[in-house]
């Protein structure tokens, strides 16, 4: 997926307009980055209702603090640094609570809506920070150093986490290719 | 070349340099082990790609009604018509008076006065001020009059004393 498909330096004219007080033009970086965003925080939290409401605030939080943001070619970054951030606070949130939950459906299955299954409930048995890494490396194509920058740790703490992730994804789905 | 170990993830994701890869790929030709790992990792990627992106259930729009404003400007603006309105409202009460004249701006408190009336003031205070010396000044003529009358009557008393009485 590509990231939101805006260019940086269009990102950046956006930003110097609202900053210049074309507030109205906050709504095109919203437009253009709420999908990819959305879909970060759903293969995080898999709510999909709670998610559009994280997606919300994240966005209201990106607005607020613009003129804090230092690297206007790296809006994409900070962005989900933001959507990052939310997520957590949601999860820490939801951390003390009790979830039943059915045992995943392992094995992907020939069917392209159960293998889809089998990847989303796959993905939510991941820790947290393994569950990110995989969901920006493969889902977002975010380098190494964006995410290691998103979730404050050294590049060679993220590419464990992937290695990690990816090693209990294939014990979950098993070691098979997409049919 | 050593073999990639962790720099699978760098091959299969292209985050290696171009001399990089070439050098990886001439290993990978070479070495069945890491051929395999990156095998095996390209199809746990491959795994996770059939899941799609989906569209939010419904759009983010934000309306705005000003534009942000920091917090010292937010107090500025309704400071400063605080102020003006109270600086308007006093000159109206006639109190300060607001001149522009010779390119310079004056703001005087209380009554105004011209160079005209700073003159006719100064000359009456003059007046003043000579009126009371004069008042003064009459005063003790009018006391050195009384003294001399005075002053003259015991010297005609005196003289009368002295006078011989005729007969004698």
């Amino acid at each position: 997926m590509k990231l939101g498909g805006l260019k940086p330096v269009d990102d950046r004219k956006i930003i110097e307009r609202v900053l210049n007080g074309d507030t109205e033009a906050f709504n095109l970086l919203v437009r253009q980055w709420e999908k990819p965003i959305y879909n970060f925080i759903v293969r995080m939290i898999r709510d999909r209702d709670e998610a559009m409401d994280l997606c919300q605030d994240a966005f209201m939080k990106a607005y607020r603090e613009l003129n804090t943001l230092k690297d206007r070619d790296r809006f994409s970054s900070w962005l989900y640094r933001i959507a990052h951030n939310t997520c957590y606070s949601k999860l820490r949130k939801d951390a003390g609570k009790t979830f039943v939950e059915l045992a995943p459906e392992t094995r992907a299955a020939g069917n392209p809506v159960e293998s889809r299954l089998a990847v989303e409930k796959a993905l939510q048995h991941l820790p947290e920070d393994q569950r990110e890494v995989v969901v920006l490396k493969v889902f977002h194509s975010l380098k190494f150093d964006e995410i290691a920058v998103i979730q404050a740790a050294p590049v060679s703490t993220v590419k464990s986490r992937l290695y990690m992730g990816f090693e209990k994804l294939r014990s979950i789905l098993g070691d098979q290719s997409p049919r | 070349m050593s073999h990639l170990g962790e720099r699978i993830a760098d091959y299969v994701f292209e985050e290696l340099s171009a001399s990089e890869i070439a050098e990886a790929k001439r290993h990978l030709a070479q070495c069945p082990d890491c051929c395999a790992q990156v095998e095996q990792f390209q199809r746990t990627h491959a795994m996770l790609k059939v899941l799609p992106d989906v569209d939010p259930p419904r759009s983010i729009v934000f309306e705005f009604e000003k534009p942000p404003v920091s917090r010292l400007s937010r107090w500025l603006v309704p400071a400063a018509a605080a102020i003006s309105l109270f600086i308007i409202a006093i000159v109206l009460a006639g109190n300060i008076h607001v001149q522009w004249r010779d390119s310079q701006l004056t703001i005087a408190f209380g009554q105004i006065i011209t160079p005209a009336e700073t003159d006719q003031a100064a000359l009456a205070m003059e007046i003043q001020r000579l009126q009371g010396q004069l008042a003064y000044l009459e005063d003790r003529q009018q006391k050195i009059e009384r003294d001399s009358v005075a002053t003259a009557s015991t010297i005609s008393l005196l003289a009368q004393s002295r006078r011989p009485r005729s007969g004698d």
